[in-house]
Parts: C-alpha cells; structure tokens; sequence
C-alpha cells in the first residue's frame, strides 16, 4: 500500500489536504492504546509532506511585467542626481509590494552604476540619510546598496572623540551595512501579506525591533508593550501575537513574574479568537494548561488539541510526559521514540525515552503475569534488554520464561556472552556457535552472528572467519553490519578497491554508524582519495576527536591537498594527545613542515615570530621516538624547524636544530644533508653574521664537493656566503674566487635565476673595475655578456665599461669592438647611460677619424 | 583468564556514603564516557596504573591547561562562571514559529547561528538553567582527576565537589534535567557539526544514565544530596 493509500489522500501536492487526511484517520482512535497506529499515519503523512516540499518551486519574487516599468534608467535626466536617487529609492520603499524586491533595487543599483559609476562618492550622504530614516529592508538589498557605494570613504576607520558625533548619528546604518538586517529578514514577508500600508509595516517593524532589543536587556515589561500598545487586536498580526505570548509566557513561568496570568490569559484567549487554528497558539495554550491541571485532566486537554494538530511534536512531547506522570509507560516509551525518530537533535526526547524506558521495564517486571504471555513476548523483551545492556533484567525474564525453548536458550546463551564480553572484552565462540544451533529464528541468528563478528581487533581474526563473514552475508545483503564485515575482510585482505565499496554500502545504509566513516578514512587514504578520506576522517574526529589513526589520516590529508594551516594543526593536536609510545617521526614532520609552508603563504610582515617560537618549543618539549634518525621523517621534521628558524630570525635556535641534524643523519641522505649543510647553515650563519666561523665550517666541505663534481649547483649558496664572508674580512681575492664559483654552480641549475644572476654579474664586475681585478672582471664580463642573453640596460653600462677597460689595456680594438656593442645596446635602451653612450660614439668617431687620418 | 576491562557493576567498594556517591555520580558522563568507575572517588578505584595516570594528567595539561592546584582553581572558576548558550538563547527564544521556520534557510556562512537557533526552538522555554550541567559536570570529573594527579587532599577534594555540588542542585531538580542540561551543552560544543552522529555516543551516555541499573543516577537518588 501506498502512502497516499494509506492516508487516503487524492492529491499529494495538497498539505491541507494531507493534514485534514491524517486529522480524520486519528479522530476514533484512542492516544494511548492506539498510539502506535497514530504513529504510523503521522510518519505516513511527514513523508508525504516533505514530497510536496521537494515538489514546491521556488517562489521567489521575479521582475514581472506589472514592475518593468518601475525601472528608471539613470542616463534619464531625472534620475542622475542623488536626490533624483532619493526619490526614487522612496517609491521602492514607500510601495509594500516593491519594498522588499530585490530584484528591483537591483536594477536600480546596476544602472547608477553604469551610467554614474564615477561620481558615486557624492551619492552618499543621501544614501546614508535614507537608510537612518527608511532602515527597514531585508539584508540583501542593504548588501546590494553596500556593494554599490564606497562608502570606506563616508565611514571614519576609527571611532573617537572627534568623531563621536558622525557615529551617534550614522553608526546605525554603518551596522546595517555590515551586519543586514538578520531578524527583518526573518518576519519581513510574514508580515507583508498586503494588508499593510508602508507606514503601517515601518510600525510593526519598528515595534518587533525594540521589543527584541528590550527583551535581550531582560525588559520584559516594555518588550512586551511595545508590541501591545496601541496596537488594535482586529489588525494586529499572528506573529506579533506570537511573540507577546513567548514573552509572557517567560515572565509568568521562568522569571515567576506574579499576577501577570491574567495578562497571559486574556491575550491568549484574543490571539485564539483572532486566529483560531495557529498551530503554535494552541501549543502555548496546552503548555499554560500543563502547569494548572492534574495530569487526568490535562490529558483530555492536550488529546483534545492533538486531534486539531496531531503531528505538532512539542503537543506530542507534552502528552508523553502526562503519560509518564500518570504511570503509562509504554504509550509514553513509544511517543518518545517516535519523536526521537522525527527529531533526533531534541535531547528532550532522549532523556524522556530513557527515563520512561526504564519505567516500562519496571512496570512489565512487576505488573506482568507469566500466565498470559507466550513465548514471543519473551523473545521480544529479552532482545530489547540485550540491546539496551539491562542484564539483571534479563534475569528476571528469563526465570519465566520457557526454557526449553530453542530460540530462547539460544537467546539467554546470547544474553550471556554479550555480557561476559562487556566486562571482559571476552568472546566464547563454542557457546554462540551452540546458541546458532538451537534457532531457526532469522532475527536472532543475525543478531548473534552480528555480535561474533563484533569487534574483531585484528585483521588475521578477521581473515580466519572469511567463511563465517561470507555466510552472514549471503543472508543479509542488505544488512549494514554484514556489508561492513565484507568490507573489513577485503581491507584486511588488502583488496582496497572491494573494501571501498562494501564500506561505501554499509554507510549508505546506515549513515548512523560511526565506525564506516573511520574504516572508509583509512581505505579512502590508502586508496589516495585525500578529499573524499578527509570528510570521513573530520565526521569520526567529531565523535573521537582522540583517535590516533584518523588524526593522522586527517594529517596525511590536509598536508596532500595542500591546506597547510590545516595540516598544522592537526599535526599540534596530534602530538598533543600521542602516549609516550604513540609518537611517530611523520606527526612531527607534518608540524613543522605544514607551519613553514603555510607561511610562505602569508607576506613576511605578517609572520607571527612569538607563535613559532611557541610552536618550535612544543617540538622541542615532545619526547622524539627512537626511530627518530632512522626515519627520514624526523630528521625532515628537523630541518624545517631550523627553516622556521630561519624565517622569523631565530638564527641560534636554527644552528642548534642544523647541527643536530648533521650529527645525527647517515650520509646515505645526502639532498637533506645538502640542503642543511650547504643552504640552511650559511644563511643562519650569515643571520649571526659569524663569517668566521662560516669559513671554517663551510669552505673545506665546499671545495671537497666541487673537486669532486666542478660547478656543482648543490653549494652555489655556500659559495655565495663564502665569498660574502671574505668580502668583510677584506680578502677581495677569496671574494672575487669564491663570487666566481657561486656564478659557475648557478649557471649550472636547470632554471637559473636569470635576474638576480645578471645583478650579481654587474655588482662583481663593477667591484673588480674599483679594485682592478682584471683576470675576475674579464671573467665576470664575458659571462654576462655570454648568459644574459635578453638585451637590458646593464649591457649597455657593462660593454662600455669593458671597453674602457681594454683601451686602458692598450688594445684599441677590442675597445672599440666594445664601444660599437655599447652604441647598439644604446638604441634599445636610448633613456639609459646616455653619457656612457655619447662617450662611446665620441669614441668611435676619434677612432674612425684617426683611422680615416691613417 | 578474563580480567576487567570496563567498569560495569555500582558496587560502592570503598563504603562511600550516599552523599559522596551523589557528588561522584555529578561527572558521570565523562565518567562513563571514559569508561571509569562511578563508585569510587579515584576514577580507576584500585586499577590504577602508570599509564593511566599518564593519560590523566596528560588530558588534564592539554584539556584544561590544569597542571597543579592554582590551576584548577582557574578551570572550577572558568567552569562556574563560563556563559555558552544562554546568551544565545536570550537572544533568539522569543521568535515566533514562522521566524525559526525562516531560520532553516540561513545559508552555509550562518550555519552555526542556524544550528543554535535550531537548539533554541527545539528547549524553548524548557531549559531553565541552560546548558550549566555541561560546565558543572565536567567541572566535578576535573575535580576527581586533580586528586588522582595528586594536585589536591581527599579533603580537598569533596570540599570541592560539594562546592560544585551545591551549585548543581541549586540549579536543576533532578537526574533527568542535569542530564538533559549536559546533553544541550555538549550540542552547543558541537554546534558547527550539529548532527545525529555526532551527539550519538553522548546520547547512549545519557540514555545509559538514565535507564540501566548500573548507573549511579538509578542507585542514588537526586535528593540524597542536601
């Protein structure tokens, strides 16, 4: 049978129709023996009304035919002004049916802005003085208004005496502008229905707004006459009846405000006469009645209002705890489940279905006759105490029950070992395998087999019940715990791909089980499937966030996709919660390695140095596993706490974790050694600016590599400080030699860096020139000229350098091979070293003259 | 042969009177959350061991940045004073039906407020001391494991629980509200991932609590503590 069937509905996309069904299927039935019966239609018509839901289009407001013609282009004469805006702003607001289009002041907005885009700093003062004085609209349209003007140049950055004034009178709209209007936004169309006039919506707006900001100051009094003063019963809208009785209904019954239920009272009863059939003011009735009649009485009451509104769940919730009150436990159990179902995030029915859990069992224990019930009734109690872990109540039922019975010793054997294993962590397989034997009971098989298999720790026990899984399969394809068995014995199997997919099914269907989102992280990120392993892993870190494994895969994850931040902290928190055994060379790799990366992602200025300090002290403070060296993880690890070092000038601590690292690593790790030795060391040394000490530890293990491999690009940096360090210790020869190799490692990288290179080039030739270097100037200037091969000004300033150079050699025509280089360089660059330029032809016109001469 | 390796039976081995027991049985749930005895002050009785001590004190450092007494006199009074949901509530409880319908629609950047005023629709005007049990709850568990640390005397410590006991039944008045108030706490902690999966082990806790013989809540009485 069908839902609309069942309901007896003819058309699905009618709620009243829905409604009026399920009023008229629950009419004769009774709310406490029937109660699961009313269930059914209740669960029966919420599904039929959520497929309306998804039927529904969606409504929102277009731009009609009827408000085209509103639209004013604003190249017409009348509008290009700001006044001219002003007014037109006016008639959008003034109209309730255009107030809140958005769509209209959005094509208001679009064409100042096409037409006026230059000159919108004049609109606005105006635009600021409209909102002061017209300030309710709903927050899109503030936010298209925001977008629109700049009003960074209306705003002063900072509030002060100065300007104390301008935020008195303006600091409302600034709010607006950046905040919306959140709670017009939630009754501006309730209560624009067209019954109001502009002015009329302004009032009731106006009132909705002071009464909340009294009621947020505990003003209960003046919260509640702001809506009520001077507001006629016959126009006053439902919600603002609504919000006078939540408010009265808070000073009468939690502030204990005495003499007010009167008020409560007679409001109620008018807010009824007006809109008799509001859900929610027959539910604020039945609540002021729970408070005054005895639970007999009330019982009546609320039934009576149910059978008005028979889903409404808060009317549902009241008449199960009538029910507890009245010692009906199981039509109270069965609300409070049924609730739990439709709501599972109201804790209410959690607490309320435990408690009348527990005094349904209570009262079957005490007031059940043995006599009357069969051996079903057994089976059912005794499945639901396991369930629910109430083993001494077991007991009692299984005094009386019969024992004989194969389904019920297979049950109390069953009982029995869920038990044991709950205090023990102990299985006794024989004895489940005996409780299988006694029953044909398709439940009970799939129960007990479902606890065999429970908590199988490892996957060799997994692997050794492949035939056990297989048969529990077979007989429950459909089942989310023997899905995920299947899946558990393909991942221990190492069959990934299988164990995906069974896992995948398992969660779908049962999406409640925590322990599919921990498995498909792990298969998930085994698999490389970082994105998909990352929601997995973030839904199990919600239930455990101390679970060691999935941190990691949370780790693994963020690092893979590159959210460093992320990375980081997980990394922090990670180490934080790892036992002294627990911590593996890789958690600490993440965190520094996530934290340096991530910072090159923020401008240098923007470094927290005293954050990494903290961070490089954690490092320090976690103890580092023996596998710490032997692992390339830690010793990595390592080396970015000396690069963090490095980036925040932290350049001692940087020695410290660099030297550490060059005693501890093996040489077969030779490109971290490299980058410690011959990179990170030089630049922390240079930090400290001990040159001394920088050629003593750097200039031997520089030339070794070297010898060994000329121009290795590997100690270009080392070659670079090196020369830096001879250079203040005055050595101009060892700065000049070590210059040349840093040039000749750099030349030999894949992708030199051209720019920087050509700098260098000219700095050393021109430091050769002063110096009169010769052998390294020709060197460094013919490298130049050789390796820059993109013209630039600096070719022009270098060939006639060079030229000079050779003429002062004597050798005119080298010079002037130079100087004609000079003059073509020169027509590239005809703004640059225009002396130098007019120099060379000087010179080239004496040379051909005095050659013309010859 | 089969040792224990979770708490289950309430037994009262150390002969605890049954105001003790009550002041015990006020950080239940993370008592029970973290499987240790509610029976006995120290949270592991007589199953100690190193490593379990480790853990404690490792969770008290990195959860509470309590490692000696005047820290714990810092987390008692942050637990005592710290404000969560309540303000929220002030704020929102007043809507009417079709204002907290609108609120569904809040888009993903305003899903925290959308989850909290979800939470306050859902206890409007039925929470009358808001999420307090969560602080103080938690409060009572810290207060046991700062004795297990050895931060604090035995004396020390129930003239603590007492101390936070009294806040507890000045603020609720029963089992079932206390929990009830815990459960809306540990929501609103959660209020970014607001979902059926993540309250669920806090559920069965409380469901636990509530309804097996087991549990210190149905072995003493909310009114054995005066």
């Amino acid at each position: 049978m069908t839902d609309q069937q069942f309901l007896g509905v003819n058309t699905v996309s009618d709620k009243t129709e829905i409604k009026n069904a399920l009023i008229n299927k629950i009419s004769d039935l009774d709310f406490e023996i029937d109660i699961e019966k009313i269930f059914n239609y209740i669960h029966c018509s919420q599904r039929l009304i959520k497929n309306t839901d998804s039927i529904a289009t969606d409504d929102e407001i277009v731009i009609t035919d009827e408000y085209r013609e509103i639209i004013k282009d604003f190249n017409a004469e009348d509008y290009g002004t700001p006044e001219g805006l002003i007014r037109y702003f006016e008639i959008l607001y003034d109209n309730p049916a255009t107030r809140f289009n958005k769509f209209l002041w959005k094509a208001v907005l679009d064409s100042l802005k096409a037409f006026r885009g230059n000159e919108l700093e004049n609109y606005l003062q105006p635009a600021a003085d409209f909102l002061n004085a017209k300030p309710f609209l709903k927050s899109d349209v503030l936010f298209l208004i925001d977008d629109t003007f700049p009003f960074g140049f209306f705003f002063p950055k900072t509030k002060n005496e100065e300007n104390k004034e301008f935020w008195q009178q303006y600091g409302f709209v600034h709010h607006l502008l950046s905040a919306g209007n959140l709670e017009l936004d939630l009754h501006a169309d309730v209560i624009n229905t067209g019954q109001f006039s502009g002015s009329q919506l302004d009032d009731i707006y106006k009132r909705l707004m002071n009464s909340s900001n009294y009621y947020r100051n505990n003003l209960l009094p003046q919260a509640f006459n702001a809506l009520s003063d001077g507001l006629p019963a016959e126009i006053k809208p439902l919600l603002i009846w609504q919000r006078e009785l939540n408010i009265l209904y808070k000073a009468v019954f939690v502030e204990k405000v005495e003499n007010i239920t009167d008020i409560f009272q007679n409001t109620l009863h008018s807010a009824l006469t007006a809109f008799p059939d509001d859900e929610q003011l027959l539910y604020i009735r039945a609540k002021f009645f729970s408070h005054f009649y005895e639970p007999e009485q009330f019982k009546e009451k609320i039934i009576e209002t149910l059978k008005l509104i028979p889903n409404h769940a808060k009317c549902l919730f009241l008449l199960g705890k009538c029910y507890l009150q009245l010692e009906s436990p199981r039509a109270a159990l069965i609300i409070f489940e049924n609730l739990k179902k439709i709501n599972p995030l109201n804790m209410q029915y959690v607490t309320s279905a435990a408690i009348a859990s527990r005094k349904y069992i209570d009262f079957c224990i005490s007031e059940h006759d043995p006599k009357d019930n069969h051996k079903q009734y057994y089976v059912n109690i005794i499945s639901t105490l396991i369930e629910k872990e109430m083993f001494d109540e077991v007991r009692v039922f299984a005094d009386e029950a019969p024992k004989q019975d194969g389904d019920i010793r297979a049950l109390l054997l069953y009982s029995n070992d869920v038990e044991t294993f709950l205090v023990t962590g102990e299985k006794n397989k024989e004895e489940l395998i005996e409780a299988l034997s006694l029953t044909k009971d398709k439940e009970i098989i799939r129960k007990i087999k479902e606890h065999y298999l429970h908590d199988l720790l490892y996957f060799s026990e997994i692997q050794s019940e492949k035939d056990f899984i297989f048969e529990y399969y077979r007989e429950n394809p459909n089942d989310s715990m023997a899905n995920y068995q299947m899946g558990m014995f393909y991942f221990a199997d190492n069959n990934h791909e299988k164990a995906y997919d069974f896992l995948l099914k398992a969660k779908e269907i049962n999406p409640d089980k925590i322990s599919n989102y921990y498995n498909l992280a792990r298969v998930t990120s085994i698999l490389g499937i970082h994105s998909e392993a990352l929601e997995y892993a973030n839904i199990y870190l919600l239930y455990n966030k101390y679970n060691v494994i999935v941190n990691e895969i949370y780790c693994d994850c963020t690092y893979s996709l590159q959210q460093y931040r992320n990375a980081h902290n997980g990394a922090k928190w990670l180490l934080s919660i790892c036992r002294n055994n627990e911590f593996d060379p890789k958690y600490f790799f993440y965190f520094t390695t996530s934290l340096s990366y991530y910072m090159d992602k923020i401008e240098t200025e923007h470094h927290n140095a005293a954050y990494v300090n903290d961070m490089l002290e954690l490092y320090d403070k976690y103890p580092k596993p023996d596998s710490f060296w032997t692992n390339d993880n830690g010793s990595r690890s390592m080396y970015w706490a000396a690069n963090l070092c490095y980036k925040t000038g932290n350049y001692d601590k940087g020695l410290d974790y660099l030297q550490c690292i060059l005693e501890n690593v093996k040489e077969y790790n030779w490109p971290l050694l490299e980058k410690c030795k011959f990179q990170l060391l030089p630049e922390c040394l240079h930090g400290l600016q001990q040159y001394e000490k920088l050629i003593h530890l750097l200039e031997m293990p520089t030339l070794e590599v070297l010898q060994k491999q000329p121009d290795d690009p590997s100690v270009r940096l080392s070659c670079f400080y090196i020369s830096y360090a001879y250079s203040v210790q005055g050595n101009d020869e060892k700065k000049m030699q070590w210059a040349l190799s840093c040039i000749k490692c750099y030349l030999q990288m894949d992708n030199p860096p051209v720019d920087w290179l050509a700098n260098n080039l000219l700095v050393n030739f021109q430091a050769c020139l002063e110096k009169n270097m010769k052998s390294y100037l020709v060197a460094f200037g013919t490298i130049y000229l050789d390796f820059i091969k993109t013209p630039q000004p600096g070719h022009v300033w270098l060939t006639h350098h060079f030229a000079n150079f050779y003429l002062e050699e004597g050798n005119q025509y080298e010079a002037l091979k130079y100087h004609k280089m000079c003059i073509e360089f020169g027509w590239m660059f005809p703004d640059e070293w225009k002396e130098l330029i007019d120099n060379s032809q000087d010179f080239i016109n004496a040379f051909n003259l005095s050659e013309n001469l010859k | 042969m089969s040792t224990i390796t979770t708490y289950y039976k309430f037994e009262n081995p150390t002969n605890l009177s049954k105001s003790q027991l009550w002041l015990i049985a006020t950080s239940a749930m993370l008592t029970q959350l973290n499987k240790e005895f509610h029976d006995t002050l120290l949270p592991h009785h007589i199953y100690g061991t190193e490593a379990l001590l480790e853990d404690s004190k490792q969770c008290l450092l990195r959860d509470w940045d309590t490692k000696n007494i005047a820290d714990l006199s810092d987390t008692i009074k942050y637990l005592h004073t710290k404000k969560t949901f309540e303000p929220v509530q002030n704020s929102w409880e007043f809507l009417s039906e079709s204002e907290f319908d609108k609120t569904k629609y809040f888009g993903n950047n305003m899903m925290e407020l959308r989850n909290l005023t979800d939470m306050t629709r859902n206890y409007q005007y039925d929470l009358n001391n808001s999420d307090f049990a969560w602080h103080y709850g938690r409060c009572a568990w810290v207060i046991r494991h700062a004795f297990y640390n050895g931060f604090i005397t035995e004396e020390e410590t129930w003239n603590l629980l007492k101390e936070n006991g009294n806040l507890i039944k000045k603020s609720f008045d029963s089992w079932e509200s206390f929990g009830l108030s815990y459960l809306v706490g540990a929501q609103f902690w959660k209020r970014d991932n607001y979902n059926e999966v993540t309250m669920r082990e806090t559920k069965n806790n409380i469901t636990f609590l509530l309804s097996n013989k087991n549990s210190p809540w149905l072995n003493v009485s909310w009114n054995d503590y005066e």
